[in-house]
């Protein structure tokens, strides 16, 4: 019988268009990449400006400028806070499926803690003093790696649920605890007496894991809302 | 471990897109060559049936075969039954007598022996043929009436040495049927692929045809680890003869209606075909043997294997996702209403976008599009239309693929251990 033949060109020609094929899809990845860092970029710069903004303006009530403007004040508040709370989460989210760009992400990583304990800061100091607005809670969320903090990530989840109930009623801000390059964090926790992960503290009061019901009694003893206790008490 | 997984991922990714792009080429390159042998005088064939514990179907086998549309005085049937413990030899010299009555050139001869196993039932008729072709069919299978004549026209050289037909599951009911109707349709078009660079290993027992002088030459059948199909084509590749589909000869066959006797079905598949490839591993990976050698028994290897990694860096990669999930709904009481509403008035276009993970909806796209191109050739060869078999389609998809990887699981098992494999 015929010896058989092999067609080599088809064997080269294949490789070339899967080669293709995938170069592309690495590219896309890539644009995808830059896209975000891009976006991260840009959010932050505004959310420092409105860092600025909020703070001034909190001064100025202060200094009985605007002593009347509580109200204003809350409401700005609310919306940066919001924007803040969603771009951190996506950032870790996203933080932890790439390995690429890590020290890019690091750097960003530090901005945005500072930020969140920046709002955090001023959050207290509007509840003290514009009380009329101060119906919320705020909760400082201490969390660390799959390792470290088993229960970490229901305590996430916890939260988040509670958030998306309460809305303008809870604020959340989450900090890394491995995260060394940012000594602020440490700091707070020794201040807290945040000794065990997940920590949490609920307007100044130190807890470690909250359960759903646990976290959701104490909520509901703080709020007066009546139309958020409706959705969690 | 990561980037293990991930290494291990992208190659197995790359082999396999360069295997599809491969035979996309022959696809578009090849056009099927559709020239029939046009006959004056059909030649003989004879038909072996093998048989064992076949009661329930030997009688309708038998009816069917005496039905082919082809000359009765140029057909000669033997069933061979291989020491059946049941009815079958009685039920199947009563059918063969009454059809011989009925149509008096029929010649039907019923050999019987004792059990020694699918291969030896073949042989065991093939000693007494002398028909240039023959045929062998298994006797859970139903041939169309035009299959014979359309299987015998593909013979167009001397170099052609057997022919399969199309398989189709018999009347499909249960959802592990009609999967499976998908499954060989499927097949059966990649196969009409292969055909174009005679690069198919493998002739199922229901009404392969074969050049009698070829397999007598190659000293008949042989156990070939319980699957003699694939060690009869291997050798007829072996000598560089054709081994062809026919894509217009349909045979209906019978398949495990249940997923303890489909994972043993193809327990005994994988098992047998990983063995045989062994036995004959001088053709692997060897040019002389053209896109057979070099391209296509090589993907025969490692399909098995891939399958198994990748169920296993699914099941590794999928740990994270479900625990977060269910802890997800679990802080919702699983109440998933509550849990959708919550989500879709707080749905951010912006996010949305920004969070598409681009790699995995690329390979989704592309293996989704290669999907369909199969599922659209697949019913074209199969010349049906997707009646009611949505959700079989769906599982098809979707859950049969991890069904195949604990199968495949079981046939490393088996290779490694060396257990034996029972056929029935």
């Amino acid at each position: 019988m015929n010896k058989r033949r092999i067609d080599k060109r088809r064997y080269i020609v294949s490789f070339v268009i899967t080669l293709a094929i995938f170069s592309l899809g690495y590219f896309l990845g890539f644009v995808m990449e830059n896209i975000r860092i891009d976006y991260f970029e840009e959010a932050y710069e505004k959310q420092e400006l409105g860092f600025k903004s909020l703070q001034l303006q909190y001064q100025l009530a202060e200094s009985n400028i605007l002593k009347e403007n509580c109200k204003g004040l809350k409401e700005l508040f609310n919306t940066f806070v919001q924007d803040l709370e969603q771009q951190r989460s996506r950032l870790e989210a996203y933080s932890r499926e790439t390995n690429i760009n890590e020290e890019e992400f690091k750097v960003m990583k530090r901005k945005y803690t500072l930020s969140q304990i920046n709002f955090w800061y001023i959050a207290n100091l509007l509840k003290e003093r514009c009380p009329e607005e101060g119906d919320f809670v705020t909760i400082l969320y201490f969390y660390g790696d799959e390792k470290d903090c088993p229960r970490c990530e229901e305590q996430g989840i916890i939260l988040d649920y509670f958030k998306l109930k309460l809305g303008n009623k809870l604020f959340t801000f989450a900090l890394d605890s491995n995260f060394e390059e940012e000594p602020t964090i440490q700091l707070l926790m020794s201040t807290y007496n945040v000794s065990s992960l997940p920590g949490l503290v609920v307007d100044s009061k130190t807890y470690g894991f909250l359960t759903k019901e646990e976290l959701g009694e104490i909520l509901c003893s703080k709020i007066e809302d009546e139309e958020a206790m409706s959705k969690i008490c | 471990m990561i980037l293990i997984t991930n290494v291990i991922i992208n190659v197995i990714l790359f082999i396999s897109l360069y295997y599809v792009v491969f035979w996309m080429l022959v696809l578009l390159e090849e056009p099927k060559k559709n020239a029939k042998v046009v006959y004056k005088e059909w030649p003989e064939v004879s038909i072996i049936i093998p048989m064992y514990n076949e009661e329930e179907n030997i009688k309708e086998t038998i009816q069917t075969t005496c039905k082919l549309d082809y000359p009765s005085d140029k057909l000669k049937i033997y069933v061979v039954d291989d020491g059946s413990k049941d009815n079958s030899l009685k039920i199947a010299k009563n059918t063969a007598n009454e059809e011989m009555k009925k149509n008096p050139q029929l010649k039907i001869t019923i050999l019987h022996q004792e059990n020694k196993g699918k291969y030896a039932a073949i042989n065991n008729a093939l000693e007494r043929i002398d028909t240039p072709f023959f045929a062998t069919l298994d006797a859970d299978s139903y041939p169309e009436k035009d299959a014979l004549k359309n299987l015998l026209q593909e013979f167009t050289t001397q170099k052609v040495g057997a022919v399969s037909p199309i398989l189709k599951v018999k009347n499909p009911k249960k959802a592990i049927e009609k999967i499976q109707w998908f499954e060989y349709s499927i097949n059966h078009f990649y196969k009409s692929v292969l055909t174009r660079k005679n690069a198919i290993h493998v002739t199922p027992g229901p009404l392969p045809v074969f050049r009698t002088k070829l397999v007598k030459e190659l000293g008949g059948f042989r156990e070939g680890h319980k699957t003699e199909d694939m060690d009869i084509a291997m050798r007829i590749q072996e000598k560089n003869y054709e081994i062809k589909q026919c894509d217009e000869a349909v045979v209906y066959t019978k398949t495990p209606n249940n997923l303890k006797s489909l994972a043993k079905q193809r327990i005994r598949w994988g098992v047998g075909g990983l063995r045989n490839l062994k036995d004959y591993s001088h053709m692997l990976f060897n040019k002389e043997y053209g896109d057979f050698g070099l391209f296509q028994l090589p993907m025969v290897l490692f399909s098995g294997i891939f399958v198994v990694i990748t169920i296993l860096l699914s099941v590794f990669n999928l740990r994270k996702p479900i625990k977060t999930y269910f802890l997800l709904f679990k802080t919702y009481d699983f109440n998933f209403k509550e849990y959708i509403i919550d989500s879709l008035t707080n749905f951010n276009k912006e996010f949305f976008f920004l969070n598409l993970n681009v790699k995995a909806i690329s390979i989704s796209i592309i293996f989704l599009s290669i999907s369909i191109f199969l599922l659209y050739n697949g019913l074209k060869i199969f010349n049906e239309r997707l009646e009611k078999k949505g959700i079989a389609l769906f599982s098809y998809f979707f859950i049969y693929f991890f069904f195949l990887g604990y199968v495949w699981i079981l046939v490393l098992r088996d290779m490694v251990f060396r257990r034996e494999v029972k056929w029935k």
